[in-house]
């Protein structure tokens, strides 16, 4: 039976953390069926005896893992309503909280960019929590998730391929280039829970998907340091360090990953004219600390305690580091 | 920021760059002619807690910081208040805010590196003195399914378990190699293990705080699941078993963000449990 390459992806934080979710239609209301990569990491112990010819025996699999990646593109908020993929955010150490950073002013979604700050109680805004400094708040670094991805059959009556990790926590980039919308690319570490087929009078049936289109990065603004940059892309990895986490008594030797520390980094392609050697060298010699705000169309990326890392010999890639705190907002249409 | 302080003289260090904790338990432990261990406790309030840190600093922070130590406060205790901000001088269990009563030393010459630029290594030994601030232990968030007495899903020591068995027997031999064993009877055998837990912030202060307040050199109640193995295979029935800490120190170490090591040492209680 021929498997057709139209995955769908489940996704379910889980309620007893690190116990393998049971995943419903309304687990499947993501729209997001591209650059899905699966990778299944079996840990295999080779034995090699001297008592043979080539002195190798039979090895021993144990432990086995599971690693996911797959891409949404950002969209806005729908009213008041988080987009769907705002639960993925949850399981790559981002919280949910209503207020906004100062700093953050979300652009109105008009051509002449006009500033509007958005009140308190209108949008909700994600922030990175900082892995340093913010120990007392254990509960956001621990929401491991169930993700499903299901390949449908080309037949009459199709079945559903299931490949199942449990206990997943994942990591995100952040990528926008000029004439596509903005990306989030998730990328999990998790248990492997095994491969199942479903029949056709038990396939899961997507609840329904955002009905936003994403908006092309078109007229982003973006500073660095308080100052107007023109970016052509750039790239933000929120860094996660994804730690997947024995347990002997486990089927598969893993009790799940968790994220045990965080280094985040960027990437700006920016235009010549933006740019001013000195002032950039003045500022990775002096550890000088900024912020970074890039707008486009109703989305905000914010990062604070940016610092300038590398440029390169045209002052048209910056390499930056971030001291752990990032916020994505949107605003409410 | 962790700030020291003394009669209206303070200090501000900035956040360190590691930090661990030596729990002093003031035990005594003595081993009976069968073998049979014994335990006496002489009580909470004789237990030391030992920070030993490491912050950067630069010059004029370091500079700052000997004056303070050695001029300002010389040869007197200080009061340190972490500030809420993640900086657990004594370990989870005792929190990271509020006033602590510390003594403060500077372990050896701190001496100026390239890496980081222009910043000084200032290693630090901090001990409690006086009572501790109120802290309430925070929410407890499960990451395994071990069980640590009445403190529930733990993580698998990621290093695994260290056994000890030890039989009490024990041979000689004469020259002509003749063996003399020597038997002083199974009730002196015993077993005890070395581990590393792996706890995030919650878990770890709950685990201490039990440890330290609840059982202290009492017996408990350990998981001994299917191939966790902990004491050896001789006493791997699937049963739970009484054990009791078996040694004066706990080790406490924060390996990262929202991690923590506790290395501690148990032995099967065997007035509790069969040999």
């Amino acid at each position: 039976m021929e498997i057709l390459d139209l995955p769908i992806i489940g996704f379910s934080v889980e309620t007893n953390q690190y116990q393998k979710e049971t995943l419903a239609s309304d687990n499947y209301h993501y729209n997001i069926n591209k650059d899905i990569e699966i990778s299944a990491t079996p840990f295999v112990y080779n034995q090699f005896i001297a008592s043979g010819d080539y002195s190798k025996f039979p090895s021993i699999v144990s432990k086995i893992s599971l690693a996911l990646k797959f891409s949404a593109d950002m969209h806005y908020l729908i009213g008041n309503v988080s987009p769907n993929y705002y639960d993925i955010l949850g399981a790559c150490g981002w919280g949910l909280y209503n207020t906004m950073p100062e700093s953050v002013i979300v652009e109105n979604d008009s051509p002449s960019i006009i500033n509007v700050e958005i009140g308190t109680d209108q949008v909700h805004v994600f922030r990175v929590l900082t892995s340093i400094g913010m120990l007392t708040d254990c509960y956001y670094n621990r929401k491991p998730a169930t993700i499903e991805v299901a390949f449908p059959e080309f037949d009459i009556a199709p079945r559903q391929h299931v490949t199942t990790m449990y206990g997943g926590m994942g990591t995100t980039i952040f990528r926008g280039k000029t004439g596509s919308p903005c990306s989030i690319e998730f990328n999990f570490l998790g248990c492997h829970g095994g491969y199942s087929t479903r029949n056709n009078e038990d396939i899961i049936v997507p609840s329904g998907f955002d009905t936003v289109l994403p908006k092309s990065l078109m007229s982003a603004t973006a500073y660095l340091h308080n100052t107007v940059i023109y970016i052509d892309d750039f790239e933000i990895t929120c860094g996660n360090v994804l730690s997947l986490f024995s347990d002997i008594f486990s089927p598969n030797g893993y009790n799940g990953t968790r994220i045990t520390d965080r280094f985040a980094t960027g990437v700006l392609k920016v235009h010549e004219d933006s740019n001013n050697i000195e002032t950039v060298y003045n500022k990775i010699k002096n550890n000088d600390t900024g912020t970074l705000t890039i707008t486009n169309g109703g989305l905000a990326l914010h990062c604070s305690g940016v610092q300038l890392k590398a440029i390169n010999d045209e002052c048209t890639k910056y390499s930056i580091d971030i001291n752990n705190t990032m916020s994505l907002a949107q605003e409410v249409i | 920021m962790p700030v020291l302080s003394y009669e209206g003289n303070s200090v501000t260090l900035p956040q360190p760059v590691s930090v661990s904790t030596d729990i002093e338990l003031p035990f005594d432990i003595v081993t009976l002619d069968d073998g049979t261990k014994l335990r006496y406790d002489n009580g909470e309030q004789y237990d030391k807690r030992v920070c030993k840190c490491c912050f950067h600093l630069t010059p004029i922070q370091q500079l700052n910081l000997n004056t303070f130590l050695y001029t300002t406060a010389r040869a007197n205790q200080l009061t340190l208040d972490a500030e809420s901000d993640g900086f657990h001088p004594f370990a989870p269990d005792k929190g990271d805010g509020g006033n602590f009563t510390v003594s403060v030393m500077i372990s050896g010459t701190p001496s100026i590196m390239t890496f980081p630029f222009r910043y000084f290594k200032c290693d630090l030994i901090i001990q409690n003195t006086g009572s501790y601030p109120a802290y309430s232990l925070p929410s407890e968030v499960d990451e395994g399914s071990w069980d640590f007495g009445t403190v529930e899903n733990l993580n698998y020591p990621q290093a695994g378990f260290k056994p000890n068995m030890f039989y009490s027997v024990s041979i000689s031999h004469t020259e002509n190699s003749t063996p003399y064993y020597i038997d002083r009877s199974a009730n002196a055998d015993y077993a005890s293990s070395k581990m590393i837990l792996n706890c995030n912030e919650s878990k770890a202060a709950a685990v201490l705080y039990y440890l330290t307040h609840t059982v202290r050199a009492n017996a408990f109640i350990l998981d001994t699941r299917s191939y966790f193995i902990i004491f050896g295979i001789d006493y791997e029935d699937g049963d739970p078993k009484y054990v009791i800490i078996n040694s004066n120190k706990i080790i406490v170490n924060q390996t990262g963000y929202d991690n923590w090591t506790i290395e501690l040492q148990l032995a099967i209680d065997f007035t509790q449990e069969s040999r």
